[in-house]
């Protein structure tokens, strides 16, 4: 048995409008579990060793602004990315509705086939009654009609499923790889 | 007297009418031609206007080109290189001439730029006013052949007529219309011109209209010995153009470009008389739902303002959504995207006594009615988008519906608007000036005491309203401290040109401080009352 113990870097960007809490998972994930700040982040970056699958990643999490006019130095990051992580807050529809008429536009306008996962915060503030939740059809929906590869709801607070958003990162980009190499494969047989 | 007068005129090349009544044995030579006002469109070496030292002609017909002139080698331009070459010794190298003043005979520009339409066959309807008018030809219309290639067409490679070369026409060009020595431009000249078919749907090809146009904009904004190609290319494409989908897409495509790059000097006269003859043709026609006269108004004002400005600053390269900014402004002026001079003036029927742009001032009460000072997350949540747009566009047509209860879209677009100005609130020769001194709040408002009036105004009405979130008891509910504030509105102050990210990085922290240090310190009592 030969364990891969190579060191892999994965750079993933975590996009989302303003107030979701993309700094929140950020800081959840690395174990500051400090929740009493408040300030928009114009970009942030944290690396952090972890494992997967029996293999060691080096994991590069770009935290970026959630105002739409900060594109240009939010777009920098994008074509290093290796996947992206798109939140969401679970009771603020408008963030919901941001996913479809912004970022996605705005991700493969720049990367045409980087995955992206799709997260929705604020699990324990999930409100049944209101209307201004978002329903599990809609993000269905949203998932199918973009080809999102997968969805997470977590909530920072509790650290609910916030390991689970990373995880769903790696092996996302993993797939996509392998689907990449297989590809190329495919290509120099067929010839 | 009239011989200085004339000799004036043949200084730029130009054979008018008064010429010939001058040297009417001369016209005779001439007459083997259809007409003498054909006759005059050929550099021919008989008639040559008074003034010239007729004794060198036969030595003009002769002489090679010599190597300084010899741009494009052409034999076939033999002539009219060497005599421009002499011309060019007497005068500078200048195009910039008022076509008006040069002339005794007074001709509204209107009625001689009709000239080459009427010889196209389109019947206008003022070319009696002045007789000399049939003959007279603009001088920056004649001049411009001084700076043409000569093109040829058919196996034997006859030549084309200057007027040939300026009318529309359906195949590619093999050389630019205009003269030049370099080597990449005379490459790109060829292709901005198949795009340019491309784009005003003459020809099929790959790509968006926009990305097509894109393109175009990119070449010229980049290279500025291609910028006069460009327009000379659409001048020539809008000439007797016999689709009308084309003709209007090629104003379009115009006024476009005329939002990114000028013409050099030279070249602006000659745009300019070709557009300001489209000004006064509503009648000529009558199926367009646009009139092509609106387009010609918009790319006059747009040359003007270029003229002015220079071409868009920055590295950055010309990007979809600008343009697409560009095109849509030349159907509807807007509020949005314009400058703040423009938004004043499309203002001023309605509110002549405001001093600061309508939008601002209601956007931003809107905001406080909607209780915004109090919302969490104020101007850092966005609004919901389809709710903006649409907010936008009741603004462009001056309503502000009462029905949406969110403060987060007027918040939104409020944004949007410092964000869409044509050039940023704070003017860019001012930006250094602004990051140097973010921490230091004399300087940071010296900084603001020197920008234009009107930007001085509305970035202080803009601190202003912003120091009412920063007020404590509104700040601990909104969450939106002066920090928090100073980094939502930063990028809609201050634009940073650079490329390099490190750049970007940095300076972004530089603007955040700097709106900060406004928010902190800048006095902005003198604007109380002032709307």
């Amino acid at each position: 048995m030969i364990s891969h113990k190579i060191d892999k870097t994965v750079t993933c960007t975590i996009v989302g409008d303003g107030m979701v809490g993309k700094s929140q998972i950020c800081k959840t994930f690395i174990g500051d579990l400090t929740i009493e700040d408040y300030e928009a982040t114009v970009t942030n970056e944290y690396s952090v060793l972890t494992q997967f699958m029996g293999d060691k990643y080096t994991l590069r999490i770009i935290d970026s602004s959630g105002q739409h006019d900060y594109k240009d130095i939010r777009t920098v990051s994008y074509k290093e990315s290796e996947a992206f992580i798109l939140c969401y807050n679970l009771s603020d529809r408008d963030s919901f509705e941001s996913i479809e008429t912004f970022w996605i536009p705005e991700i493969r306008k720049l990367c045409k086939k980087t995955p992206v996962i799709l997260v929705a915060t604020g699990k324990d503030l999930h409100d049944d009654n209101e209307n201004n939740n978002v329903s599990k059809e809609e993000h269905l929906s949203v998932m199918d009609k973009y080809g999102i590869d997968a969805y997470v709801e977590c909530s920072s607070y509790n650290k609910d499923e916030v390991n689970e958003v990373f995880e769903d990162v790696l092996l996302s980009v993993i797939k996509s790889k392998k689907k990449r190499r297989s590809n190329i494969l495919h290509h120099l047989l067929a010839r | 007297m009239l011989n200085e007068q004339y000799g004036h005129l043949m200084n730029r090349g130009h054979r008018s009418a008064p010429v010939f009544d001058n040297f009417p044995q001369e016209v005779e030579l001439n007459q083997s031609f259809e007409d003498v006002e054909d006759a005059s469109n050929m550099y021919s070496v008989n008639d040559s206007p008074p003034g010239f030292d007729l004794s060198h002609h036969p030595s003009l017909k002769r002489k090679k080109p010599e190597k300084g002139d010899s741009l494009t080698g052409s034999p076939a331009m033999e002539k009219s290189h060497s005599m421009q070459a002499d011309m060019m010794q007497q005068r500078p190298a200048s195009m910039v001439v008022p076509y008006q003043t040069e002339t005794n005979v007074s001709i509204s520009p209107s009625i001689g730029s009709l000239n080459r339409q009427n010889r196209a066959g389109t019947a206008p309807p003022i070319r009696s006013a002045s007789p000399l008018s049939q003959k007279q030809k603009l001088h920056s219309e004649t001049d411009i052949e001084n700076y043409m290639n000569r093109h040829k067409k058919g196996l034997f490679g006859k030549k084309i007529s200057y007027e040939a070369m300026l009318v529309w026409q359906k195949d590619l060009i093999q050389k630019p219309i205009l003269r030049t020595e370099d080597k990449g431009v005379k490459k790109d000249a060829c292709e901005v011109f198949r795009l340019i078919q491309v784009y005003m749907a003459d020809r099929k090809g790959k790509g968006t209209q926009i990305s097509n146009a894109q393109e175009i904009i990119i070449k010229g904004w980049h290279c500025v010995a291609l910028r006069d190609e460009i327009y000379m290319q659409l001048c020539k494409q809008t000439t007797d153009n016999p689709k009308l989908e084309s003709l209007q897409k090629g104003w379009e495509l115009m006024a476009v470009c005329l939002n990114f790059f000028p013409p050099t000097v030279k070249f602006k006269t000659y745009l300019e008389g070709y557009i300001s003859r489209y000004i006064d043709t509503d009648d000529e026609f009558p199926d367009l739902i646009i009139p092509i006269s609106h387009f010609a108004k918009q790319c006059n004002k747009r040359l003007e303002k270029m003229v002015q400005s220079g071409p868009k600053k920055g590295q950055r390269k010309p990007n979809i959504d600008e343009i697409e900014q560009a095109k849509k402004s030349i159907f509807n002026p807007s509020m949005f995207g314009s400058t703040l001079e423009e938004i004043l003036a499309l203002q001023n029927e309605r509110f002549p006594d405001r001093k600061l742009p309508w939008l601002q001032t209601t956007l931003s009460e809107e905001v406080l009615r909607l209780n915004g000072a109090q919302t969490e997350g104020i101007f850092r949540v966005p609004g919901d988008i389809d709710e903006v747009n649409a907010l936008k566009i009741k603004c462009d047509q001056w309503i502000i519906p009462s029905d949406c209860p969110d403060p987060h879209v007027p918040a939104s677009l409020l944004k949007l608007w410092y964000r869409e100005l044509q050039e940023p609130l704070i003017p860019p020769e001012f930006y250094e000036e602004c990051i140097e001194n973010f921490q230091n709040p004399e300087e940071a408002i010296e900084v603001v005491n020197k920008l234009p009036d009107i930007n001085r105004l509305v970035l202080a009405y803009l601190i202003r309203f912003l120091q009412v979130f920063a007020a404590e008891d509104n700040s601990k509910v909104t969450k939106m401290d002066v920090n928090n504030l100073a980094m939502v509105m930063a990028p809609n102050c201050l634009r940073c040109e650079s490329l390099e990210p490190q750049v970007i990085f940095e300076n972004t922290r530089k603007e955040m401080g700097f709106i900060r240090t406004l928010i902190q310190n800048l006095d902005t009592s003198f604007m109380e009352g002032i709307v």
